[in-house]
């Protein structure tokens, strides 16, 4: 290959890969809930400190869950971070618990953990889809539960993979998760790319999962040429 | 006010009295807000800091490290105007969220540590904090009077 092919190569390959992965991750949330989710075309970005934070930073208050990925023998590291603006956590309780839609406005303990296991179930939807591309194994550790502003959830993430990377960049797979349902019936259609946020009088949802790869991302490329290699007989 | 300049992380800002702007710094987890403020001529700046030290101290130009930073953020203040004896700051974040494992992952802690030797270093004293915890806070700074609004999800807002 050379360069350009190179470069064409890897932003299909990434987005395959993010594709994969947010295409489990969204069965699995449809599967929950029982509605029809939109998934945006998932992006790879190679985002600056500040414009992280417009993306999905700020001081508005969203619930989900931080799991850290530690896998020694893959050498595959970063975090998934998915949550769900608050609004949209009590909807999806509601859906999960089946309450009447609206019904939720706090989170209980009832609340929390069935946040708590849809996201778990996405990030382990995604990490399957994603090694399972690669052709390697990625263990998650525990998942912490959180309920707080996005920027501050999103400190330590940035803390910790600055820290290893030490660069004004960082690389982000971001995928969005959307559902709108007026009226609680099971068919819904938006169309897809549209960046309305869901508003009080519809009962939708509206989800974001970011894996952010840190160093391991040059493993990640690693694994990739292999497999490029390998199909081509190279 | 009539309008506000948001500080994100990594950056810092200076506001003089006559511009009539608030300094804020929405978000701060294990990140900690410095404000630092010249009452007497009425110039502050906010600076947002991720990281408390830069790995290689002199080449790194970026201020996402504290040290890095609050070097930048004085000497900008003084360039501008304001008296390095006047100056006083204030301090906000460094919380952690959640459990984490390994004391050196503490990078709350490890942030306000830093951020207060560094102003202690440079005889900045610090007149207010709002540190620590395991909640999120948005600060903003107000230029007029060097008061800082604290607000957060779980606590009562807060003035310093």
């Amino acid at each position: 290959m050379d360069k350009k092919e190179m470069s064409y190569f890897y932003l299909d390959a990434f987005k395959e890969l993010g594709n994969i992965g947010a295409g489990h991750a969204a069965s699995s949330l449809s599967g929950l809930t029982s509605r029809s989710v939109q998934v945006s075309v998932p992006e790879v970005k190679l985002l600056l400190l500040n414009e992280l934070d417009d993306e999905i930073g700020g001081s508005n208050i969203v619930i989900g869950n931080i799991t850290q990925i530690k896998d020694e023998m893959s050498e595959i590291n970063g975090f998934i971070y998915i949550f769900f603006p608050k609004e949209s956590a009590y909807n999806v309780v509601d859906m999960l618990l089946g309450l009447d839609l609206g019904t939720t406005n706090d989170l209980d303990e009832m609340g929390e953990s069935a946040i708590s296991e849809v996201c778990n179930i996405l990030t382990s939807s995604f990490c399957d889809a994603f090694a399972d591309f690669l052709g390697v194994s990625i263990l998650p550790s525990p998942p912490k539960f959180c309920e707080d502003m996005s920027g501050a959830l999103l400190d330590y993430i940035l803390a910790v993979t600055m820290e290893e990377v030490p660069d004004d960049n960082v690389v982000v797979f971001l995928t969005r998760f959307k559902c709108v349902d007026d009226l609680g019936d099971a068919g819904c259609s938006v169309a897809v790319g549209d960046n309305s946020v869901i508003n009080d009088k519809e009962f939708g949802f509206d989800c974001y999962l970011i894996f952010f790869p840190g160093k391991s991302m040059s493993k990640i490329i690693d694994l990739l040429v292999k497999k490029y290699e390998y199909y081509n007989n190279v | 006010m009539n309008s506000d300049i948001n500080v994100g992380i990594g950056e810092d800002s200076i506001v003089s009295n006559g511009e009539n702007k608030l300094l804020k710094a929405t978000g701060l987890g294990s990140c900690v807000g410095v404000f630092i403020y010249d009452k007497e001529r009425k110039i502050g700046g906010l600076a947002h800091i991720l990281l408390p030290r830069s790995p290689n101290h002199k080449d790194k130009k970026s201020l996402k490290y504290a040290d890095v930073a609050l070097n930048d953020l004085i000497n900008d203040l003084i360039n501008k105007g304001a008296r390095k004896d006047n100056l006083v700051a204030k301090i906000v974040g460094g919380a952690q969220l959640y459990f984490v494992e390994n004391d050196t992952l503490k990078i709350g802690e490890r942030n306000i540590e830093s951020v207060e030797n560094i102003l202690k270093e440079m005889q900045i004293p610090i007149l207010g904090k709002d540190v620590g915890g395991n909640y999120g806070r948005t600060m903003e700074a107000y230029i007029s009077d060097g008061r800082v609004r604290v607000i957060s999800f779980k606590v009562k807002e807060k003035w310093i």
